[in-house]
Formats: structure tokens, C-alpha cells, sequence
């Protein structure tokens, strides 16, 4: 199931609220950030994890995509710059 | 469909380098050929050089477009590689290729010599001629354009306004910048 980032109202981020234990059901309620990486869209988490799969070598994932090299550097370039901004946003 | 409109987001640049090495000896044998030399991108004129002649004044205007359009690059972004560069400028210039030698072949030049010689005496028949080639010709610029657009703007990644702009200025420059060098 897809992990909502979003919400579907209004477009704010969301927060995680309650979390349960599977185990002994024990809750736990407070509130807290998403780590910025969840924070990211479905692709884009895609996108990092086909980087990591593919030892962290953006030819080959250009080769894999069937793009060239400088269109997936760019699809990185862009990544890196709204983690940036997602990453002082968190600490601010 | 996209992957003409923008090569060098879609092939690998071994490939496109090929293609465009290609292209610039196609580039200097038609020169020979149909008598005209690349003096800028999208501008080439009458020659009659030989083909050694034409080859160094076509090597050396991509040397240069190249050479400014690595610089415009590196400041937009510096990790820019100058294979793209050179592939966009490679790769751009095909379209104008096709038709370059136009403009050299009897049917037209000769309408072009008498519109040169005698401005103030264009008939039916020249105007036509003049409309003709007008036709056939814009579609392949306009084409040769955007190839370079959509190339440098997937080789530096640029999203402003004013580097589009940048951009822009530098072709208008650079067929100038070569003529004074």
C-alpha cells in the first residue's frame, strides 16, 4: 500500500501521529516528522533506490532507463537540490 | 518523435559523437561538392576553397561555437561535461545540412544571383523561387534550433529565465564572434 506524504485536502505534509505495535498492540501516539526521505514522491524514492541498487552509478541507471547520461544526472542534480530543501525545512 | 526532438537526452554520447563526426565530414564534402563553407552555425556561404580549405574553416568554426558555448555552460553549470556540448553543437547543425547545398544548386543560385545583382527587378517567377526555398528551408532552422536548445539545456540542466536568455544572446554572438577572430 502506498504510504500517503500529503494530505489529501489541503496538499501540507504529513505527520506520523500513532504507531502499533504488530506484536503486543501497543500504541504509540505523539507527533512526529517523516524522515525527509519519505517525504519524497513514489518515483523519486524509486529513483534512490535504483541508485543504490545499481551501486550508485548513474550511467548505469541511464543505460537501464534508456536515457542518456546528463538526463538522468539532471533528474539527480534536481533530487539532491529539494532534499537539500526538505533537509533545512526539517531542521528549521 | 521525442527522442529526435531531443537526442542528447536519449542516446548515448558515444553514439551521438559518431553520428556527429559523420556529419562534419558530410558537412565539408557537400561544401566541396556544391562550392559553399559553414562560416557560422546556420550560416554558410559561397567558396572555392578546396577541401582541405573548407575543411579548417568548418573544424574551426565548431571549435569556436564550442568553445563559447562551453564557457556560457560551465557557468550555468559546472558540471557540465564538454561532450555534450559537443555533441548538441555536432548533432544541431545536421538539419541545416540538408539544406545548405540548396541554395548551390543551379535551380536557385541562379535566381539568387539575379536577386543580388538586380534587387529591383524581381518577377513572378524569382519571387516563387525566392518563396520556394524560403518553404523547404525554415522548418529544417527552426528544427536545427530547437536541437540545439533542447541539447544544451539537457547538457547544463538550465531552468532560469535569464540563462535562456544567455543562451539565446550567445547564438546571436557567436557567428560574429567567429567572423572577427
Amino acid at each position: 500500500m502506498k504510504l500517503p506524504i500529503v494530505c489529501p485536502s489541503c496538499e501540507s505534509s504529513l505527520k506520523v501521529s500513532q504507531m502499533k505495535c504488530e506484536n503486543c498492540d501497543t500504541l504509540i501516539s505523539g507527533n512526529y516528522d517523516l524522515p525527509v526521505l519519505l517525504k519524497l514522491g513514489q518515483d523519486e524514492q524509486e529513483f534512490i533506490l535504483n541508485f543504490f541498487l545499481s551501486s550508485g552509478s548513474i550511467k548505469e541507471m541511464a543505460k537501464q532507463a534508456g536515457l542518456s547520461y546528463p538526463t538522468m544526472r539532471n533528474k539527480m542534480d534536481d533530487l539532491i537540490e529539494k532534499i537539500k530543501k526538505l533537509q533545512t525545512s526539517y531542521l528549521q | 518523435m521525442k527522442k529526435l526532438i531531443n537526442p542528447i537526452a536519449n542516446f548515448d554520447e558515444k553514439v551521438l559523437l559518431g553520428v556527429g563526426l559523420v556529419s562534419v565530414a558530410i558537412n565539408i564534402g557537400l561544401g566541396d561538392v556544391f562550392g559553399f563553407k559553414m562560416i557560422s552555425i546556420l550560416k554558410f556561404t559561397a567558396s572555392n576553397l578546396p577541401l582541405s580549405g573548407n575543411a579548417l574553416v568548418v573544424l574551426r568554426t565548431f571549435a569556436i561555437t564550442i568553445a563559447v558555448f562551453y564557457l556560457l555552460a560551465w557557468v550555468i553549470n559546472k558540471r557540465t561535461r564538454p561532450i555534450d556540448i559537443v555533441n548538441t553543437f555536432l548533432i544541431g547543425i545536421i538539419p541545416s545540412l540538408v539544406i545548405a547545398p540548396l541554395s548551390y544548386i543551379p535551380y536557385f543560385k541562379e535566381t539568387l544571383s539575379q536577386v543580388i545583382e538586380n534587387p529591383n527587378a524581381i518577377d513572378a517567377n524569382v519571387l516563387t523561387k525566392l518563396l520556394l526555398l524560403a518553404v523547404v528551408s525554415i522548418p529544417f532552422v527552426v528544427y536545427s534550433i530547437i536541437l540545439y536548445y533542447n541539447g544544451f539545456k539537457t547538457a547544463t540542466n538550465m531552468k532560469m529565465g535569464y540563462h535562456i536568455v544567455l543562451f539565446a544572446l550567445a547564438l546571436l554572438i557567436v557567428p560574429t564572434l567567429i567572423q572577427l577572430i
